[in-house]
Order: structure tokens, then C-alpha cells, then sequence
């Protein structure tokens, strides 16, 4: 798929699948993630980690696909995390308080406990 | 095979050296059968432009019976017996043939040429070579050998497949069908005809013309006067009615003046008819999956090419092509008709009246225009003394969006009605969103009770996942109200929280959504410190100026194309008595408002 203002690099680890975002997720560039997510999600690793310390922007659309994501993790007994995000990312977090039911870890390696 | 004198082959040596002669002769002979079987017209013509040999295949090709009659033709009285063009439609003269540049001393390329005889109109494209024979004696150029090959069929389906990814390109290009069909007319003429002209039937059941095109304006001026003047009705017995009718192409080849007036519905319109000049016609139907739903038009008239059955091909898949799209393009119509009314059944058909106080709202949506869904606001009168306004945001767009943009409409409205406060509102909103089937339905909302007192119009805020309502102050200060509260429709458990505030004359509660806040790429955004800040800085304005900035502040970082929809939902407390409300204040009240 083709979209010119976001990037996902995709980078697998023993424990766990990162998926580094870089540039803005919105209506139009949220099916890139979508895909790149339900790829990720066919090797069902036990963490998929969201990096988007590099997401210049998010809205209700990137959201609703984190969202729709941790919830599938949640169903099959896997983990999904993201990293705090540019200012604007934990905005939305904090507006929606969807970051309160998220996992939310301080960068793409960190180990959770 | 004729052999005339000077033939060059033998040379003019046979009367010197008497003893060769018959071998000479022999060795011409079987030169001669050979070049005659040869499929590509040759020819051999002398420095005068005189020519001293040609086959079978060059006298045909040139339009004469023998090769004789081409050998004794005078010089250049040949060529203009056809159009000679260059692949660009740029008349040739016989000095840039690659013979006469032989002469000229020049080593010339081979030569396409797009040719068309004048008598029949029969349009041809040729590859002329020519190459050198050289006097032995003087070792300069005595004749030149042209070959002339015919790739007309293999250019012209090059040309074909070339003009129809063209001609998709353009239909593919715009969803008005008005527009695209006119611009299938301008690309249809010169390459296909003279004149193009796109007739289609419209919903009363009449023929329209939609689009015609002539290389000449003038021409153009008077193809409009006979179409006003001499419309072809649905019952007329020939032309684009039959075809319409029938769902046949047909074409008319060399028309005859007593086919004109046959036609012809009195003398002006024979007049008329005589000033385009028709020659040959081909009319083709442009077929939808609903059946013939119009006609394209191509004629002949002035250029020598003349339309023949090998165009009709052509022209066929331009119609079948074009019914394709104006089809397309009319379903695209009626669905953004089909939008906009439901567009409207997510928005209050107006905004009831709260006295002394003003309203105002403003919704720009985004996207494609059969898109809905996403934004909604609402203001209503749950009981006497209080007011509700909603504004919030679907996720998504589309159908399915707009389904659960009105379910969230009603809901609120329906949980106002069962006196529920705003926070459980939101809570009902959000029940029903989860009893929603398929999938996750992100919603944000936010919702406000106003309660006009004496002192003070008391405010009851309860935000879910949105972002909080400002409160604006005539001198400019902007605070925002509300703690922030679970988005509602995909997390559980959720938490509103409900708090309170109070508005005060002449200050002003803005509503609004994150297409306001969010639109244009990152970094370009206004954001909620940008809101602020206009807020601030408009707040000594009347209230529609007021909204009139922030929308104008979004469109301009949006450049032209908005990312998400832009609500905006505004009310002001009216400063004194003499203010009615739900009047369009006059700006010389505003400014008292402000100062």
C-alpha cells in the first residue's frame, strides 16, 4: 500500500514484534497500519510493541486501530504496548484516557514486569 | 512490367559495349520479375524527379493503373494528388521527401508519412526510404531507389491503443460527466474527425447535447445554433435518435447533397447542414449497463480524410468506454444527492432559539462529497430552563459511520428527554454503542446543560474522550471547561466525570470537534493553543466573526483539503435587555459587547 505521510518499519526480536511508526496516522494512512499490524499479528508473538516515539500525529481513526488491536491481544492471551508517543499522541491519550488501558512502556525494548 | 527508355537498371552503357547486350538484357529481366514481386512499391526516380522505373505495387499505391502511367507522368504531378503529413499533422512538400534530399546531397532518415488521397479520403501511413545509384563514371547520384512500405494497419492500432488509454485517462479523470464528455469531444477531433459531438438521453427522456467540438470556434458557434434551433427529437426516423433507439452504430460514407436535403427539416436547416458539410458520419452508441444512455458523433467535412468502417472500430470502443463512465459518474451523482440528505438528518434542520443569548454553528465536512458521517452537534429544549448542546465524533466515514453518527444523536436526545444529567447521557450513549454488532464504534462526545438564572447561565460539562469546551470572555481570556472522560463505544469500564461552571454576559461557550484543531499536516496544525490564542484574539467580535476567523484559520491550514470534518457550536450570553436573542445582532451591538 502505498501512503506518502506514514511509515511503519517492521522489526521482530526474540520476544517480541516492534512496530516502529514514523509520520502522521490518520484516515488515510490508517489501513498501512491496519495491514502491517494483522501481518505482524499472523506469527502471534507474545508482545507487539508500538514505537511511536517518531508518530508526528494521531487521531480518532489510529486510534480506534490501537484500540481494535488491544483488544484482539487481550482475546488471545498476547501483549500489546506502545511507547509514550510525541506530544500529541499523549494528548489524545490523556483527552480520551484511552491511554489508561493501555500498556504504555517507556521505550521499544523496555522488559516488562 | 513495363520497361520504358532510360531504365536505369540497364544503363545507358547497352550501346557501348555491344557484346554485354544480351546478358544485360537477361540480368534486367530477372531484376524486374523480382522487384515485381515485391510487396513494398518501389520506385526509381532521376535528378529531374522524373520517374524511370516503378513495380506494380508503386502504381498502385500512387493511385495509376501501370507503372507506365507513373513513368510518364511529368514531374511532381503526382504528389498532390494526396495530403502528405508528417506524424504530427504537418503538411510535407516533395523538397522533404527523402529522394529529393537525396539530390540534395543530404543522407535522409527514413520518413514516416501520414498520407491521404484526396479522391477517396483513404488515409494511409507510409515509411519512405530512399537510397542512392550512383553513376560509375562520375561517381555522382543518378537516381533514387524509394521504397514506400505500408504500416497503416499497424500504426493506426499503435495510434488506437494510444488515443483509448488517452481517452481513459480522461474519463477516469473527473466524476462530472459534462465536463468529461466535452473533453472526450476535444480529444476526438482532429484524431478521429472534424467535429465530435456527444448527445445523451437526460432523465425528462430528451436527447441533449452534452458536448461538441470543432478545431474552428466559428464552426463551433454554428454547430450550437443548429442544435437550438433543430434539436434532434427521440421520434426522428434516422440519425442519433436511431441510434439511441436501436443501440446500433451506423455510418454514412460519401454523403451526397440529395441525402442533406432528405434530411433536412426546411432551408435553414439545409443551410445550416451545408455549412458543416458533412462528408461521412459515424454515429455509435454509448451503451451503460442500463442500456443505450447516448450517442457520439463523429463527422468528416473539410479535412480530406474522410470516416470510413476501419474508424468505426475505434470509434466504438470510445463510445462503450465513455458509457462506462457517464454511468459511473451519474450513480456518483445520485449517491452525493442521496449524502446530502443524510447529511442533513445528523445536523438539526435549525437552531431553536435560547432568549438572551446567541447562537451560532458552523460544519465544513471533509473528504469526497458522498462521504458521511463522522462530526454531529445538536442544541435542544429537554424542559423548561434548560438547554442541551452536543457536539461530538464519530470515527470513520461512510455509511456505517453516518448509521451510528445518528444513533448518537438520538440517544442523547432521547437520555435528555428521560431527565438523565450529562454525564449519564454519555453513559447511555455508550451502552448503546456497545450493544452495536460487529466491531468497535469509536465515538467522542461532549456534552453541555445550560440552565439560564438571573446572575448567570449555570453550566453542567461532561466530556467522553473529547476535547473540552472553551469559555471565552469579552476581553479575551479563554478557559477551558470539563475534566476529561472516557471515550465512549470500544473501552470498559468508563469513567465521565461531571463538573460545573457558569457563563456570564457576554461571554461565550465554543464547542468543537479535532477537525478543527487537526487539520493540515503535522506541524501546520492550529492546535488547542492556536485555538486559544484566535479565541483571544476574535473575542471583541460578533459571534459569527468570531467563528468566521477559526473556520477560515482551518481551511487555510487544511490547503483546500480537509482531513476531518470541522464542527464548531458557539453561544454567547447577550450583554444587556436590549438584546434579543436568536436575532442577527447588528455589529454596532457587538461592539459594545466588547468594550
Amino acid at each position: 500500500m502505498q501512503v506518502e505521510h506514514l511509515q511503519v518499519e517492521v522489526r521482530s526480536e526474540p520476544d517480541r514484534v516492534v512496530l516502529h511508526l514514523l509520520g502522521e496516522l490518520d484516515l488515510a494512512s490508517a489501513p498501512l497500519l491496519q495491514g502491517t499490524l494483522e501481518n505482524a499479528e499472523a506469527d502471534a508473538p507474545p508482545l507487539t510493541v508500538l514505537d511511536l516515539d517518531d508518530l508526528e500525529f494521531i487521531d480518532s481513526t489510529g486510534l480506534r486501530i490501537i484500540l481494535a488491536a488491544h483488544e484482539r491481544a487481550q482475546e488471545r492471551g498476547q501483549m500489546l504496548a506502545l511507547t509514550r508517543g510525541s506530544q500529541q499522541v499523549q494528548r489524545l491519550m490523556s483527552i480520551t484516557r484511552a491511554g489508561e488501558h493501555l500498556r504504555i512502556i517507556d521505550n521499544a525494548d523496555a522488559q516488562l514486569v | 512490367m513495363s520497361r520504358a527508355e532510360g531504365n536505369p537498371i540497364a544503363g545507358e552503357r547497352q550501346t557501348a559495349e555491344n557484346a554485354e547486350i544480351p546478358e544485360l538484357l537477361r540480368l534486367e529481366r530477372r531484376l524486374e520479375a523480382v522487384l515485381a514481386q515485391l510487396a513494398e512499391a518501389v520506385t526509381v526516380v532521376d535528378e529531374n524527379g522524373r520517374t524511370v522505373f516503378a513495380n506494380q505495387a508503386a502504381a498502385d499505391l500512387l493511385g495509376v493503373a501501370t507503372p507506365g502511367e507513373l513513368m510518364s507522368a511529368a514531374p511532381g504531378s503526382i504528389m498532390p494528388r494526396f495530403q502528405v503529413l508528417d506524424e504530427h499533422g504537418r503538411e510535407l512538400d516533395l523538397e522533404s521527401m527523402p529522394g529529393r534530399r537525396l539530390f540534395a546531397g543530404e543522407n535522409p532518415q527514413p520518413l514516416l508519412v501520414r498520407n491521404i488521397v484526396r479522391a477517396t479520403g483513404e488515409e494511409r501511413w507510409l515509411v519512405v526510404r530512399s537510397s542512392p545509384v550512383l553513376d560509375p563514371d562520375t561517381d555522382r547520384i543518378a537516381y533514387a531507389v524509394n521504397v514506400f512500405e505500408n504500416i497503416t494497419e499497424v500504426k493506426r492500432a499503435q495510434l488506437n491503443e494510444r488515443f483509448m488509454s488517452e481517452a481513459s485517462r480522461v474519463l477516469a479523470s473527473s466524476m462530472d460527466y459534462n465536463e468529461t464528455l466535452q473533453q472526450v469531444a476535444r480529444l476526438a477531433v482532429p484524431r478521429l474527425a472534424d467535429w465530435c459531438a456527444v448527445d445523451v438521453l437526460n432523465e425528462r427522456g430528451e436527447i441533449e447535447l452534452v458536448a461538441v467540438h470543432h478545431a474552428d470556434p466559428d464552426k463551433l458557434a454554428m454547430a450550437e445554433r443548429l442544435d437550438r434551433r433543430y434539436r434532434p427529437a427521440l421520434d426522428d426516423a434516422t440519425g442519433v435518435a436511431e441510434v439511441l433507439r436501436t443501440g446500433e452504430a451506423r455510418i454514412f460514407t460519401d454523403i451526397q447533397t440529395d441525402a442533406l436535403i432528405a434530411y433536412a427539416h426546411d432551408e435553414e436547416h439545409m443551410e445550416l447542414l451545408r455549412m458543416v458539410g458533412p462528408q461521412a458520419v459515424i454515429i455509435v452508441p454509448m451503451i451503460g449497463a442500463t442500456g443505450t444512455i447516448g450517442t457520439i458523433t463523429l463527422v468528416s467535412s473539410e479535412s480530406p480524410r474522410r470516416l470510413s468502417a476501419v474508424d468505426l472500430a475505434l470509434a466504438e470502443r470510445l463510445a462503450r468506454r465513455s458509457g462506462t463512465s457517464v454511468e459511473r459518474a451519474r450513480i456518483y451523482t445520485e449517491r452525493s444527492r442521496i449524502a446530502h440528505i443524510l447529511e442533513r438528518s445528523l445536523l438539526p434542520e435549525s437552531l431553536p432559539e435560547i432568549p438572551g443569548a446567541q447562537i451560532q454553528a458552523r460544519y465544513s465536512p471533509a473528504g469526497e462529497i458522498n462521504e458521511v458521517g463522522g462530526d454531529f452537534y445538536d442544541l435542544f429544549q429537554p424542559r423548561d430552563g434548560q438547554w442541551i448542546l452536543v457536539i461530538g465524533d464519530v470515527c470513520g466515514k461512510g455509511p456505517r459511520a453516518a448509521g451510528v453518527t445518528a444513533l448518537a444523536r438520538h440517544t442523547l436526545r432521547a437520555a435528555a428527554l428521560s431527565e438523565q444529567a450529562p454525564a449519564e447521557m454519555l453513559r447511555t450513549l455508550h451502552r448503546a454503542l456497545r450493544l452495536q454488532p460487529a466491531g468497535a464504534d469509536l465515538c467522542t462526545a461532549c456534552v453541555v446543560l445550560m440552565e439560564p438564572t438571573p446572575e448567570c447561565t449555570r453550566l453542567t460539562v461532561a466530556l467522553a474522550g473529547h476535547q473540552p469546551p472553551l469559555r471565552i470572555e469579552p476581553e479575551g481570556a479563554v478557559t477551558a471547561l470539563g475534566e476529561p472522560g472516557t471515550l465512549l463505544g470500544v473501552l470498559d469500564p468508563i469513567d465521565i466525570i461531571e463538573s460545573t461552571g457558569e457563563l456570564r454576559a457576554g461571554e461565550t461557550l465554543l464547542l468543537y470537534t479535532d477537525g478543527v484543531t487537526e487539520a493540515g499536516r503535522a506541524g501546520r496544525q492550529l492546535g488547542e493553543s492556536g485555538l486559544r490564542g484566535l479565541c483571544a484574539q476574535t473575542a471583541h467580535l460578533p459571534l459569527d466573526g468570531v467563528l468566521e476567523h477559526i473556520e477560515h484559520a482551518v481551511l487555510e491550514r487544511a490547503t483546500g483539503r480537509l482531513r476531518d470534518d470541522v464542527a464548531l457550536l458557539a453561544v454567547r450570553i447577550s450583554s444587556g435587555p436590549g438584546e434579543r436573542s436568536g436575532a442577527p445582532a447588528s455589529s454596532a451591538e457587538e461592539s459594545r459587547l466588547a468594550f
